[in-house]
Protein backbone atom coordinates (compact mmCIF):
# COMPACT_ATOMS: atom_id res chain seq x y z
CA UNK A 1 0.00 0.00 0.00
CA UNK A 2 1.08 3.50 -1.05
CA UNK A 3 0.05 6.03 1.90
CA UNK A 4 1.01 9.98 1.32
CA UNK A 5 0.97 12.06 5.00
CA UNK A 6 0.27 15.41 4.88
CA UNK A 7 2.48 16.16 2.04
CA UNK A 8 3.33 19.79 1.77
CA UNK A 9 5.97 21.50 -0.90
CA UNK A 10 7.27 25.04 -0.55
CA UNK A 11 9.43 27.18 -3.50
CA UNK A 12 11.14 29.99 -1.63
CA UNK A 13 8.29 30.25 1.26
CA UNK A 14 5.49 29.82 -1.77
CA UNK A 15 3.31 26.18 -0.50
CA UNK A 16 2.73 24.57 -4.13
CA UNK A 17 1.48 21.46 -2.37
CA UNK A 18 -0.46 21.42 1.22
CA UNK A 19 -1.27 18.99 2.89
CA UNK A 20 -1.85 16.34 0.32
CA UNK A 21 -3.00 12.89 2.06
CA UNK A 22 -3.77 10.29 0.64
CA UNK A 23 -3.81 5.88 0.03
CA UNK A 24 -3.39 3.48 -2.96
CA UNK A 25 -4.67 0.10 -2.35
CA UNK A 26 -3.29 -2.73 -3.74
CA UNK A 27 -6.22 -3.29 -6.71
CA UNK A 28 -6.85 0.26 -7.27
CA UNK A 29 -6.65 3.26 -9.47
CA UNK A 30 -6.62 6.28 -7.85
CA UNK A 31 -7.03 9.58 -10.51
CA UNK A 32 -5.38 12.30 -9.53
CA UNK A 33 -6.48 15.62 -11.04
CA UNK A 34 -6.35 19.17 -11.36
CA UNK A 35 -6.13 22.33 -13.31
CA UNK A 36 -3.07 23.43 -14.50
CA UNK A 37 -0.33 24.54 -11.27
CA UNK A 38 -2.96 22.47 -9.13
CA UNK A 39 0.49 20.56 -7.76
CA UNK A 40 -0.47 17.12 -9.57
CA UNK A 41 3.48 16.71 -11.29
CA UNK A 42 5.32 18.16 -7.99
CA UNK A 43 2.91 15.73 -5.90
CA UNK A 44 4.23 12.88 -8.38
CA UNK A 45 7.89 13.69 -8.36
CA UNK A 46 7.78 14.12 -4.42
CA UNK A 47 5.94 10.16 -4.37
CA UNK A 48 9.11 9.11 -6.53
CA UNK A 49 11.67 10.98 -4.95
CA UNK A 50 12.59 13.63 -7.48
CA UNK A 51 12.03 16.35 -4.77
CA UNK A 52 12.31 16.48 -1.41
CA UNK A 53 8.95 17.08 0.39
CA UNK A 54 9.10 20.27 3.01
CA UNK A 55 6.89 18.28 5.23
CA UNK A 56 4.99 14.79 5.20
CA UNK A 57 5.78 11.67 4.08
CA UNK A 58 5.84 9.19 1.95
CA UNK A 59 5.29 5.00 2.97
CA UNK A 60 5.32 2.28 0.95
CA UNK A 61 4.40 -1.12 2.35
CA UNK A 62 4.68 0.48 5.85
CA UNK A 63 8.11 2.54 5.77
CA UNK A 64 9.37 5.96 4.66
CA UNK A 65 10.32 5.59 0.78
CA UNK A 66 13.41 8.02 1.83
CA UNK A 67 14.51 5.06 4.19
CA UNK A 68 15.97 2.99 1.02
CA UNK A 69 14.95 4.62 -2.23
CA UNK A 70 16.15 2.57 -5.16
CA UNK A 71 14.15 -0.08 -3.43
CA UNK A 72 11.39 1.98 -3.75
CA UNK A 73 11.91 3.15 -7.03
CA UNK A 74 12.82 -0.73 -7.89
CA UNK A 75 9.21 -1.44 -7.75
CA UNK A 76 7.32 1.39 -9.28
CA UNK A 77 7.22 2.49 -12.96
CA UNK A 78 6.61 6.23 -13.64
CA UNK A 79 5.79 7.71 -16.88
CA UNK A 80 6.52 11.68 -16.33
CA UNK A 81 4.76 13.87 -18.29
CA UNK A 82 7.32 15.77 -19.80
CA UNK A 83 9.47 12.85 -21.88
CA UNK A 84 12.98 13.06 -21.05
CA UNK A 85 15.34 10.82 -22.95
CA UNK A 86 18.72 10.75 -24.17
CA UNK A 87 18.28 11.62 -28.36
CA UNK A 88 21.09 9.65 -29.43
CA UNK A 89 19.88 6.21 -28.14
CA UNK A 90 17.56 4.58 -29.99
CA UNK A 91 14.14 3.35 -28.47
CA UNK A 92 15.55 -0.31 -28.22
CA UNK A 93 18.96 1.03 -27.08
CA UNK A 94 16.81 2.48 -24.28
CA UNK A 95 14.78 0.21 -23.37
CA UNK A 96 17.85 -1.67 -22.77
CA UNK A 97 19.30 0.64 -20.59
CA UNK A 98 16.41 0.98 -18.30
CA UNK A 99 16.16 -2.78 -18.18
CA UNK A 100 20.05 -3.49 -17.05
CA UNK A 101 19.86 -0.81 -14.54
CA UNK A 102 16.55 -2.62 -13.41
CA UNK A 103 18.94 -5.68 -13.05
CA UNK A 104 16.66 -7.81 -15.84
CA UNK A 105 18.87 -10.60 -17.26
CA UNK A 106 19.87 -9.82 -20.69
CA UNK A 107 17.71 -13.54 -22.21
CA UNK A 108 14.45 -12.12 -20.35
CA UNK A 109 15.09 -8.26 -21.01
CA UNK A 110 15.70 -8.80 -24.38
CA UNK A 111 12.57 -11.24 -25.11
CA UNK A 112 10.62 -8.57 -23.41
CA UNK A 113 12.20 -5.50 -25.15
CA UNK A 114 11.04 -6.81 -28.65
CA UNK A 115 7.61 -7.98 -27.86
CA UNK A 116 6.30 -4.57 -25.90
CA UNK A 117 8.16 -2.71 -29.38
CA UNK A 118 5.73 -5.11 -31.49
CA UNK A 119 2.91 -4.63 -28.97
CA UNK A 120 3.19 -0.78 -29.60
CA UNK A 121 4.02 -1.01 -32.89
CA UNK A 122 7.23 0.66 -32.80
CA UNK A 123 9.05 -2.55 -34.10
CA UNK A 124 9.79 -0.78 -37.54
CA UNK A 125 11.70 1.88 -36.09
CA UNK A 126 13.44 0.73 -32.84
CA UNK A 127 16.67 1.92 -34.66
CA UNK A 128 16.67 5.13 -35.25
CA UNK A 129 17.51 7.67 -32.43
CA UNK A 130 14.81 8.78 -30.29
CA UNK A 131 15.79 12.27 -31.40
CA UNK A 132 13.60 11.25 -34.72
CA UNK A 133 10.39 9.95 -33.13
CA UNK A 134 7.48 11.49 -32.37
CA UNK A 135 5.89 12.38 -28.95
CA UNK A 136 3.76 9.86 -29.09
CA UNK A 137 6.47 7.19 -30.04
CA UNK A 138 8.66 8.29 -27.33
CA UNK A 139 5.35 8.10 -25.02
CA UNK A 140 4.95 4.67 -25.85
CA UNK A 141 8.71 3.70 -25.45
CA UNK A 142 8.43 5.73 -21.38
CA UNK A 143 5.40 3.27 -21.04
CA UNK A 144 7.09 0.07 -22.22
CA UNK A 145 10.23 1.19 -19.80
CA UNK A 146 7.33 1.48 -16.67
CA UNK A 147 6.30 -1.88 -17.25
CA UNK A 148 8.99 -4.12 -18.29
CA UNK A 149 9.84 -5.03 -14.80
CA UNK A 150 6.13 -5.75 -13.83
CA UNK A 151 6.00 -3.25 -11.81
CA UNK A 152 3.83 -3.33 -7.74
CA UNK A 153 3.21 0.58 -8.03
CA UNK A 154 2.65 2.33 -11.53
CA UNK A 155 2.52 6.18 -11.43
CA UNK A 156 1.18 7.90 -14.55
CA UNK A 157 1.49 11.59 -15.11
CA UNK A 158 -0.30 12.58 -18.15
CA UNK A 159 -0.21 9.11 -19.78
CA UNK A 160 -2.40 9.93 -22.95
CA UNK A 161 -0.06 12.96 -23.99
CA UNK A 162 0.29 12.24 -28.15
CA UNK A 163 -1.19 9.21 -27.44
CA UNK A 164 -2.67 7.75 -30.75
CA UNK A 165 -6.68 6.50 -30.52
CA UNK A 166 -5.46 2.88 -30.18
CA UNK A 167 -2.80 3.07 -28.04
CA UNK A 168 -5.08 5.37 -25.55
CA UNK A 169 -7.53 2.61 -25.40
CA UNK A 170 -4.80 -0.37 -25.47
CA UNK A 171 -3.42 1.55 -22.25
CA UNK A 172 -7.01 1.72 -20.87
CA UNK A 173 -8.10 -2.06 -20.96
CA UNK A 174 -4.19 -2.18 -19.94
CA UNK A 175 -4.49 -0.88 -16.37
CA UNK A 176 -7.97 -2.25 -16.14
CA UNK A 177 -5.81 -5.56 -16.73
CA UNK A 178 -3.29 -4.48 -14.29
CA UNK A 179 -5.43 -3.36 -11.37
CA UNK A 180 -7.09 -6.52 -11.45
CA UNK A 181 -3.60 -8.45 -11.06
CA UNK A 182 -3.72 -6.56 -7.70
CA UNK A 183 -1.19 -3.72 -9.13
CA UNK A 184 -1.69 -0.21 -7.61
CA UNK A 185 -2.01 3.08 -10.07
CA UNK A 186 -1.83 6.53 -10.04
CA UNK A 187 -3.11 8.33 -12.94
CA UNK A 188 -2.41 11.85 -12.63
CA UNK A 189 -4.30 13.31 -15.71
CA UNK A 190 -6.50 16.20 -17.61
CA UNK A 191 -8.57 13.73 -19.66
CA UNK A 192 -11.43 13.02 -17.13
CA UNK A 193 -13.89 10.88 -19.64
CA UNK A 194 -10.79 8.35 -19.45
CA UNK A 195 -10.54 8.41 -15.76
CA UNK A 196 -13.92 8.48 -15.03
CA UNK A 197 -13.93 5.08 -16.92
CA UNK A 198 -10.60 4.05 -15.27
CA UNK A 199 -10.17 5.33 -11.80
CA UNK A 200 -11.60 3.83 -8.58
CA UNK A 201 -11.13 6.79 -6.41
CA UNK A 202 -10.38 10.45 -7.24
CA UNK A 203 -8.62 13.35 -5.99
CA UNK A 204 -8.64 16.33 -6.58
CA UNK A 205 -6.32 19.26 -6.60
CA UNK A 206 -7.12 22.85 -6.47
CA UNK A 207 -3.76 25.61 -5.75
CA UNK A 208 -2.16 22.56 -4.17
CA UNK A 209 -4.60 21.49 -1.86
CA UNK A 210 -7.19 18.30 -1.57
CA UNK A 211 -10.74 19.63 -2.53
CA UNK A 212 -12.04 16.16 -3.05
CA UNK A 213 -11.14 12.48 -2.28
CA UNK A 214 -13.52 10.03 -2.73
CA UNK A 215 -15.28 7.28 -5.44
CA UNK A 216 -16.44 8.67 -8.25
CA UNK A 217 -20.12 7.54 -7.88
CA UNK A 218 -19.99 9.34 -4.18
CA UNK A 219 -18.97 12.48 -5.52
CA UNK A 220 -21.92 12.02 -7.74
CA UNK A 221 -24.38 11.09 -5.36
CA UNK A 222 -23.28 14.29 -3.15
CA UNK A 223 -22.99 16.72 -4.96
CA UNK A 224 -25.58 15.92 -7.57
CA UNK A 225 -23.82 16.10 -10.68
CA UNK A 226 -23.93 13.99 -13.90
CA UNK A 227 -19.95 13.26 -14.70
CA UNK A 228 -17.10 13.99 -13.48
CA UNK A 229 -16.08 16.61 -15.76
CA UNK A 230 -18.79 18.77 -13.79
CA UNK A 231 -18.11 17.50 -10.60
CA UNK A 232 -14.61 19.03 -11.43
CA UNK A 233 -15.62 22.57 -12.86
CA UNK A 234 -17.70 22.90 -9.95
CA UNK A 235 -14.95 22.14 -7.12
CA UNK A 236 -12.31 24.55 -9.49
CA UNK A 237 -13.57 26.77 -11.81
CA UNK A 238 -13.16 30.09 -10.82
CA UNK A 239 -14.23 31.86 -13.88
CA UNK A 240 -17.19 31.02 -16.54
CA UNK A 241 -15.66 29.38 -19.19
CA UNK A 242 -18.38 30.27 -21.81
CA UNK A 243 -17.75 34.00 -20.82
CA UNK A 244 -13.50 33.78 -20.97
CA UNK A 245 -14.32 32.30 -24.66
CA UNK A 246 -16.37 34.60 -25.64
CA UNK A 247 -13.93 36.89 -24.13
CA UNK A 248 -11.27 35.72 -26.43
CA UNK A 249 -13.51 35.61 -29.32
CA UNK A 250 -13.73 39.71 -28.92
CA UNK A 251 -9.92 40.38 -28.20
CA UNK A 252 -9.39 38.41 -31.48
CA UNK A 253 -11.81 40.54 -33.62
CA UNK A 254 -10.75 43.67 -32.02
CA UNK B 1 32.52 -11.04 -24.66
CA UNK B 2 29.44 -13.19 -23.92
CA UNK B 3 30.31 -12.02 -20.25
CA UNK B 4 29.83 -8.46 -21.42
CA UNK B 5 26.59 -8.75 -23.24
CA UNK B 6 25.21 -9.83 -19.65
CA UNK B 7 23.27 -7.68 -16.94
CA UNK B 8 25.47 -6.79 -14.38
CA UNK B 9 25.21 -4.07 -11.40
CA UNK B 10 23.95 -0.55 -11.21
CA UNK B 11 27.28 0.60 -11.30
CA UNK B 12 28.92 -1.31 -14.42
CA UNK B 13 25.84 -0.63 -16.17
CA UNK B 14 26.03 3.06 -15.75
CA UNK B 15 29.74 2.89 -16.80
CA UNK B 16 29.14 1.17 -19.69
CA UNK B 17 26.50 3.56 -20.74
CA UNK B 18 28.35 6.58 -20.41
CA UNK B 19 30.67 5.50 -21.70
CA UNK B 20 29.34 4.35 -25.04
CA UNK B 21 27.51 8.04 -25.03
CA UNK B 22 31.42 9.68 -25.17
CA UNK B 23 32.60 7.09 -27.56
CA UNK B 24 29.04 7.60 -29.79
CA UNK B 25 28.40 11.19 -29.61
CA UNK B 26 31.95 12.44 -29.74
CA UNK B 27 34.71 9.75 -31.81
CA UNK B 28 32.61 7.85 -33.68
CA UNK B 29 32.22 8.12 -37.46
CA UNK B 30 28.67 7.44 -37.81
CA UNK B 31 27.19 10.34 -40.13
CA UNK B 32 27.71 13.95 -39.63
CA UNK B 33 30.28 13.31 -37.54
CA UNK B 34 33.46 12.58 -38.90
CA UNK B 35 35.11 15.22 -38.22
CA UNK B 36 35.88 14.90 -34.57
CA UNK B 37 36.63 11.26 -35.53
CA UNK B 38 39.22 12.25 -37.98
CA UNK B 39 40.55 14.61 -36.00
CA UNK B 40 40.79 12.57 -32.59
CA UNK B 41 42.93 10.22 -34.70
CA UNK B 42 45.26 12.57 -35.90
CA UNK B 43 45.73 13.86 -32.98
CA UNK B 44 46.56 10.68 -31.30
CA UNK B 45 49.13 9.97 -34.08
CA UNK B 46 50.52 13.72 -33.97
CA UNK B 47 52.88 12.96 -31.42
CA UNK B 48 54.30 9.81 -33.05
CA UNK B 49 54.42 11.47 -36.61
CA UNK B 50 57.29 14.05 -35.05
CA UNK B 51 59.68 11.41 -34.12
CA UNK B 52 58.81 9.47 -38.05
CA UNK B 53 59.04 12.70 -40.01
CA UNK B 54 62.39 13.51 -38.67
CA UNK B 55 63.71 9.91 -39.65
CA UNK B 56 62.49 10.26 -43.13
CA UNK B 57 63.45 13.79 -43.80
CA UNK B 58 65.51 14.02 -46.96
CA UNK B 59 67.78 16.48 -44.80
CA UNK B 60 70.92 13.97 -44.14
CA UNK B 61 72.53 16.11 -41.22
CA UNK B 62 68.89 16.26 -39.08
CA UNK B 63 67.65 12.45 -39.93
CA UNK B 64 71.27 11.13 -38.43
CA UNK B 65 71.41 13.60 -36.09
CA UNK B 66 71.90 11.23 -32.88
CA UNK B 67 74.28 9.04 -34.77
CA UNK B 68 76.62 11.71 -35.55
CA UNK B 69 76.77 13.14 -32.33
CA UNK B 70 76.84 9.38 -30.89
CA UNK B 71 80.19 9.34 -32.89
CA UNK B 72 81.45 11.97 -31.18
CA UNK B 73 84.06 11.60 -28.17
CA UNK B 74 81.43 14.06 -26.01
CA UNK B 75 78.78 12.81 -24.92
CA UNK B 76 77.29 16.35 -23.50
CA UNK B 77 76.01 16.63 -26.80
CA UNK B 78 73.86 14.04 -27.51
CA UNK B 79 72.75 14.25 -24.46
CA UNK B 80 71.75 18.01 -24.54
CA UNK B 81 69.69 16.82 -27.96
CA UNK B 82 68.08 13.81 -26.14
CA UNK B 83 66.91 16.39 -23.69
CA UNK B 84 65.92 19.11 -25.95
CA UNK B 85 64.12 16.17 -28.03
CA UNK B 86 62.57 14.67 -25.08
CA UNK B 87 60.74 17.83 -23.88
CA UNK B 88 59.09 18.94 -27.13
CA UNK B 89 57.74 14.99 -27.91
CA UNK B 90 56.41 15.77 -23.97
CA UNK B 91 54.96 18.99 -24.39
CA UNK B 92 53.34 18.22 -28.04
CA UNK B 93 51.70 15.06 -26.34
CA UNK B 94 50.76 17.46 -23.30
CA UNK B 95 49.26 19.73 -25.50
CA UNK B 96 47.53 17.12 -27.36
CA UNK B 97 45.72 16.32 -24.01
CA UNK B 98 45.40 19.43 -23.07
CA UNK B 99 43.41 20.23 -26.31
CA UNK B 100 41.34 16.82 -25.33
CA UNK B 101 40.44 18.17 -21.56
CA UNK B 102 38.93 21.67 -23.27
CA UNK B 103 37.09 19.98 -25.28
CA UNK B 104 35.93 17.01 -23.18
CA UNK B 105 35.72 18.63 -19.65
CA UNK B 106 31.84 19.12 -19.63
CA UNK B 107 31.55 15.34 -20.31
CA UNK B 108 33.29 15.00 -17.13
CA UNK B 109 29.86 15.22 -15.08
CA UNK B 110 26.62 14.48 -15.68
CA UNK B 111 23.92 16.62 -16.72
CA UNK B 112 20.76 17.97 -16.01
CA UNK B 113 19.18 15.37 -18.82
CA UNK B 114 21.00 12.04 -17.07
CA UNK B 115 19.13 12.75 -13.66
CA UNK B 116 15.83 13.07 -15.92
CA UNK B 117 16.28 10.50 -17.91
CA UNK B 118 17.29 8.22 -14.95
CA UNK B 119 14.78 9.84 -12.65
CA UNK B 120 12.46 6.91 -12.80
CA UNK B 121 14.92 4.44 -12.71
CA UNK B 122 16.26 2.89 -9.04
CA UNK B 123 19.95 4.80 -9.24
CA UNK B 124 20.89 6.82 -6.63
CA UNK B 125 22.50 10.48 -7.65
CA UNK B 126 25.60 9.52 -6.61
CA UNK B 127 25.69 6.65 -8.53
CA UNK B 128 25.34 9.00 -11.52
CA UNK B 129 28.78 10.89 -10.41
CA UNK B 130 30.46 8.30 -10.44
CA UNK B 131 29.87 6.34 -12.97
CA UNK B 132 29.58 9.66 -15.77
CA UNK B 133 33.42 10.39 -14.38
CA UNK B 134 35.04 6.68 -13.89
CA UNK B 135 33.81 6.49 -17.77
CA UNK B 136 34.95 9.87 -18.54
CA UNK B 137 38.37 8.48 -16.57
CA UNK B 138 38.41 5.64 -18.40
CA UNK B 139 37.83 7.20 -21.96
CA UNK B 140 40.66 9.97 -21.15
CA UNK B 141 43.33 6.90 -19.65
CA UNK B 142 42.80 5.12 -23.28
CA UNK B 143 43.32 8.27 -25.62
CA UNK B 144 46.75 9.17 -23.61
CA UNK B 145 47.68 5.69 -23.56
CA UNK B 146 47.10 5.29 -27.16
CA UNK B 147 49.07 8.71 -27.75
CA UNK B 148 51.55 7.27 -25.99
CA UNK B 149 52.63 3.95 -27.23
CA UNK B 150 54.01 4.82 -30.07
CA UNK B 151 56.35 7.87 -29.45
CA UNK B 152 57.06 4.92 -26.07
CA UNK B 153 57.91 2.58 -28.60
CA UNK B 154 60.00 5.14 -31.52
CA UNK B 155 61.55 7.28 -28.63
CA UNK B 156 64.27 4.42 -26.94
CA UNK B 157 64.93 3.88 -30.98
CA UNK B 158 65.43 7.43 -31.78
CA UNK B 159 67.37 8.97 -28.49
CA UNK B 160 69.04 5.71 -27.48
CA UNK B 161 72.50 5.76 -27.13
CA UNK B 162 75.51 5.38 -25.17
CA UNK B 163 75.47 7.73 -22.69
CA UNK B 164 72.65 6.11 -20.87
CA UNK B 165 73.26 4.92 -17.30
CA UNK B 166 70.30 1.78 -18.34
CA UNK B 167 70.34 0.82 -22.32
CA UNK B 168 67.91 -1.86 -22.16
CA UNK B 169 65.48 -0.75 -24.72
CA UNK B 170 62.68 -1.69 -23.26
CA UNK B 171 63.26 0.00 -19.55
CA UNK B 172 63.58 2.78 -21.67
CA UNK B 173 60.44 2.64 -23.51
CA UNK B 174 58.35 2.01 -19.84
CA UNK B 175 60.30 4.82 -18.45
CA UNK B 176 58.57 6.76 -21.67
CA UNK B 177 55.18 6.31 -21.19
CA UNK B 178 55.18 6.41 -17.33
CA UNK B 179 56.55 9.91 -17.45
CA UNK B 180 54.68 11.25 -20.42
CA UNK B 181 51.48 9.61 -19.62
CA UNK B 182 51.58 10.76 -15.91
CA UNK B 183 52.61 14.09 -17.78
CA UNK B 184 49.11 13.90 -19.40
CA UNK B 185 47.16 12.96 -16.47
CA UNK B 186 48.47 15.69 -14.70
CA UNK B 187 47.54 18.35 -17.41
CA UNK B 188 43.98 17.01 -17.81
CA UNK B 189 43.16 17.09 -14.31
CA UNK B 190 44.90 20.66 -14.10
CA UNK B 191 43.06 22.08 -16.91
CA UNK B 192 39.75 20.17 -15.36
CA UNK B 193 40.27 21.71 -11.96
CA UNK B 194 41.09 25.00 -13.22
CA UNK B 195 37.94 24.87 -15.74
CA UNK B 196 36.07 23.57 -12.31
CA UNK B 197 36.68 27.19 -10.03
CA UNK B 198 34.60 29.27 -13.24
Amino acid sequence: MLEVCALTKRFNGIPVVEDVSFTLKPGEILGYVGPNGAGKTTTVKMIIGLLEPSEGQVRFQGRSVIEDLPSFQARIGYVPEEPQLYPHLSGREYLQLAGRLRGIQRSILESKIDELLRLFSLWEDRHCPVSAYSKGMRQKILLSAALLHNPDLLILDEPLSGLDVTTALVLRELLEGLAARGRMILYSSHVLDVLEKVCSRVLILNKGRVVAYDSIEHLRDTMHESSLESIFGQLTREQNHRAVAADILEVMQA
Amino acid sequence: MKWLEETHGVQFELVRHFLGRILDGEWSSSPGQWRPAAIGLFSLFLPAGLLLVREGTMNANYASKYLRLAMAADRAGIRAAAIADEAALITLIVCVTGLIALLEWQSLFPSGRDYLALASLPVRSRQIFTARFTSMLLFSTAIIAAMNVLPSLIAPIEFGGGWQLDSSYWRHAGAQALSSGLACLFVFFAIVALQGCY
